[in-house]
């Protein structure tokens, strides 16, 4: 009796009627669509990048020895203190990198001001801190004053600045500036000097590759496939399949209950 | 539904209307929010009362009578929690393209179980995910093990979502985090203890539009305030993303007036190309990082009880197929809306004296420095609760199915009545909820962050129980039996690293298996592992009955 059995072993690979089939086929299809479209296109991706230094590393690159043995120039100067801020003003900077960041910027600018001017400097840096740290405290009226003061003691600093490291008050460098500085002067450690071409390397490489430099839709290329495409196609993979199997099942006149 | 939509008219529309004169920037208790937030909550209370379950086919499957776009929108707000409506955008503000994999890998994974499962599980013919195993591989032990981890799963989500409901309330209300979870928790567990899936099911259709709606205005808004392309701002936001990548040097002028954030601070930044760039050494994740999270998350989808379960709820097969459609469409278009928050919050929150922003919150923060109308971030406030509410509802439902239908019918008591079920069911609804709601008060934060595990978990477990138990016939109960163990095994191994790791202890190896078997992805190896595993033993016992391998034959592949 057992031999008069029929036989039902089947798997997605070996189907046992002609629908089966079909399915299978169907399913490998969009499965194979589905794979090559994402992780394809990520491998693709890694295979095509390079490290790519923003123009900030650069000149970082062009001035730091010159900066690091005393001898760089005021336009060096002014180039290293604004390659700092841009990586400064990032704000995925971790927070144990910003003091050495800060350190850097604070040296180089109080090196290149007067002593009295160090003295100015520093009280105004001094009442930024001190109204920075009150305003996360204060509410309503409070907070407006104290905002307005924020105001004055950045462009207090900036005044005394622009003329120095060549920031104007409209560059979006003269809104990060002023909380670089440390209120106090110092030389940059021997610590600091080793780690600062590491952090500017860290934030300022990027991977790249056409496919992040090519614009679509005003997208970088990479970006909108991942964010947008692959999302539409997931929604057309899974209508292709709906209608598809309809299509199979009319064929060989399965009826669903 | 007629009686919903007139409930819905009821009370929230005109509460949005009234909300909108009342509305408040500061104090404790905000009126307008407030309004929405009792409006809203009584509909939910309402909706429940007037879809009460009558049997157990309602309670457990809504009665099998949901079409399919009602249960596409059910698939939509039941998938997306609070942590996804609010959360997915704080992702990508904080790790950039990084944050990506998670919007691929939580819509990617709706694709294979359509083409894999959604017909076939409808075809079975079961009420839940641990039914399904159990009689498929024809082990009461798989049953257990499979309910007991539908439960452990329902509840790590669950504190999670009850953790969000609560931080909501407190805003909205002004009240102590307690009173709010006690709150919060009351109202979703009253009516879905009362409606079961039924009404849960008609409860999450409403809160998907009060989802959609809430999550895309702002985002028609911002951009449109901005100057940025504001009729599809799906596709407009790529402008934003280029500027943050070249940097905005100076103040952005639109009509001759600078933009300026809720604070007035410029719209200007420098250069952050990292903000897009794959896998930047910056961010500290790599391509291998990218590609598990977003590969352990499309199988976790595919094997989440309490998504799983949505299956069973519609009249036909082709339903369930075309409500798979529809979910997805459905959840594509607010993840296709998410990255748009992250832009804004990038670029909003460039000045210093802004700072980095909690990326939880970055949705409402967005609304908030964009400066738009104090009622539109209420109502984004609302929308999370919605998010919350719907997903706790889905995992309440398939927590109390899995206690009441799978550990105590099949396994305890085979003889008890249809009432003795519902009240079971019922109990079980309750009781999760009770326990869930005082975990939740405790506020611990390593147990939100377990959340994490139930997509690598359900990957590794009920994903290969499923995927081999419907195409091919040779899966026993001493193959499915192994590849569980195999996949509770790894999920608890990574699961012991992350705590320990988490607690500022170390274990040998610490580094490697925090790296390559992370909570969030160690699914990458341990679903394949839990696969082969079942194949190879099925191939050395004795084979799958006869009755099983004709019944998938006949009734689940013609």
């Amino acid at each position: 009796m057992e031999t008069n059995k029929k036989n039902y072993n089947f798997s997605l690979f070996k189907p046992i009627s002609p629908y089966g089939k079909q399915n299978r086929n169907l399913i490998i299809s969009l499965v194979a669509i589905w794979f090559i479209a994402i992780f394809g296109f990520q491998i693709l991706l890694l295979s095509l990048q390079k490290p790519t230094p923003e123009k900030s590393l650069l000149k970082f690159e062009s001035v730091w020895n010159n900066v690091k043995n005393g001898t760089a120039s005021e336009i060096e100067k002014q180039d290293f203190v604004k390659s700092i801020i841009s990586v400064e003003g990032k704000s995925s900077l971790k927070k144990d990198k910003k003091p050495v960041l800060d350190n850097a910027i604070s040296w180089m600018v109080y090196t290149m001001i007067s002593d009295s001017e160090k003295v100015v400097l520093s009280s105004y840096v001094a009442d930024l801190k001190d109204t920075k740290e009150k305003l996360t405290k204060a509410n309503d009226q409070d907070f407006l004053n104290l905002q307005a003061n924020l105001t004055m003691a950045k462009s207090n600093i900036n005044t005394l600045l622009d003329n120095k490291i060549g920031i104007e008050s409209t560059d979006v460098e003269a809104g990060i500036l002023p909380y670089c500085i440390n209120t106090e002067y110092r030389d940059m450690s021997e610590e600091d000097i080793a780690t600062l071409p590491q952090i500017m390397s860290l934030y300022l490489t990027h991977n790249r590759s056409f496919l992040t430099d090519t614009k679509f839709l005003g997208f970088p290329f990479h970006y909108f496939y991942t964010a947008v495409f692959l999302l539409i196609l997931f929604v057309i993979l899974c209508l292709i399949y709906s209608f598809r199997i309809q299509q199979i099942q009319k064929k060989y006149s399965i009826i669903e209950e | 539904m007629k009686k919903i939509f007139i409930a819905v008219s009821i009370f929230v529309l005109p509460a949005i209307a009234y909300a909108g004169n009342l509305t408040q920037l500061e104090g404790s208790f905000k009126v307008g929010p407030a309004i929405i937030l009792i409006a809203m909550l009584v509909t939910f209370v309402l909706v429940g009362f007037f879809s009460r379950a009558k049997d157990t086919t309602d309670y457990y499957a809504a009665g099998r009578k949901i079409s399919n776009i009602s249960s596409g929108m059910a698939i939509g707000s039941n998938w997306m929690s609070a942590a996804s409506v609010l959360g997915m955008a704080g992702m990508m503000y904080a790790t950039g393209y990084n944050g990506l994999a998670y919007v691929v890998g939580w819509t990617g994974g709706y694709v294979l179980l359509l083409v894999l499962m959604a017909g076939q599980i409808r075809k079975y013919g079961k009420f839940t995910a641990p039914d399904f195993i159990g009689d498929r591989y024809y082990s009461q032990t798989l049953r257990g093990t499979s309910a007991v981890f539908t439960i452990l799963i329902s509840f790590a989500y669950c504190i999670g979502q009850f953790g969000g409901v609560g931080l909501m309330f407190k805003w909205i209300l002004g009240i102590n985090y307690m009173w709010s979870v006690i709150i919060g928790a009351s109202v979703v567990v009253f009516y879905t203890m009362l409606s079961g899936m039924i009404g849960a099911t008609k409860n999450m259709v409403i809160q998907y539009i009060i989802i959609v709606v809430t999550f895309l205005v702002p985002t028609f808004l911002l951009t449109y305030k901005f100057d940025y392309f504001w009729i599809l701002p799906q596709f407009g936001y790529g402008t934003i993303v280029s500027d943050i990548i070249q940097g905005i040097p100076a103040p952005n002028i639109a009509d001759g007036v600078a933009l300026v954030n809720a604070y007035g601070h410029n719209v200007s930044m420098v250069a952050s190309p990292e903000f897009a760039m794959p896998w930047d050494a910056s961010t500290g994740s790599t391509a291998f990082q990218w590609m598990a999270i977003c590969f352990s998350l499309m199988l976790g989808t595919a094997g989440l009880p309490h998504v799983l379960q949505r299956f069973y709820i519609t009249p036909t097969i082709r339903d369930a197929r075309l409500s798979c459609v529809w979910g997805l469409f459905f959840i594509c278009l607010v993840y296709w809306s998410a990255p748009i928050y992250s832009v804004f919050g990038k670029i909003l929150s460039s000045n210093p004296e802004v700072g980095n922003l909690a990326s939880d919150a970055i949705v409402v923060y967005t609304a908030q420095l964009g400066d738009l109308n104090p009622l539109i971030v209420g109502l984004l406030a609302a929308g999370a609760i919605s998010a919350a509410f719907s997903t706790i509802s889905g995992l309440l439902v398939a927590g109390a199915s899995a206690f009441s239908h799978d550990l105590y019918v099949k396994i305890i008591n085979p003889k008890a009545t249809p009432k003795a079920q519902m009240n079971m069911a019922r109990f079980g609804t309750i009781l999760m909820g009770v326990v869930v709601a005082i975990v939740a008060m405790l506020n611990l934060g390593m147990i939100a962050q377990l959340v994490a595990v139930a997509f690598s978990m359900a990957a590794c477990t009920i994903f290969p129980l499923f995927l081999l138990g419907i195409w091919w016939s040779g899966a026993n109960k001493a193959g499915g039996t192994a590849g569980m163990f195999v996949g509770v095994a790894i999920s608890l191994f990574s699961l012991t690293y992350f705590i320990v790791d988490k607690s500022g202890g170390s274990l040998p190896g610490q580094e490697f298996v925090t790296y390559w078997l992370n909570v969030w992805y160690f699914a990458w190896i341990g679903s394949p592992l839990a696969i082969i595993t079942n194949i190879v033993v099925s191939k050395l016992t004795k084979e799958t009955p006869y009755e099983i391998k004709k019944f998938l034959a006949e009734k689940v592949h013609s």
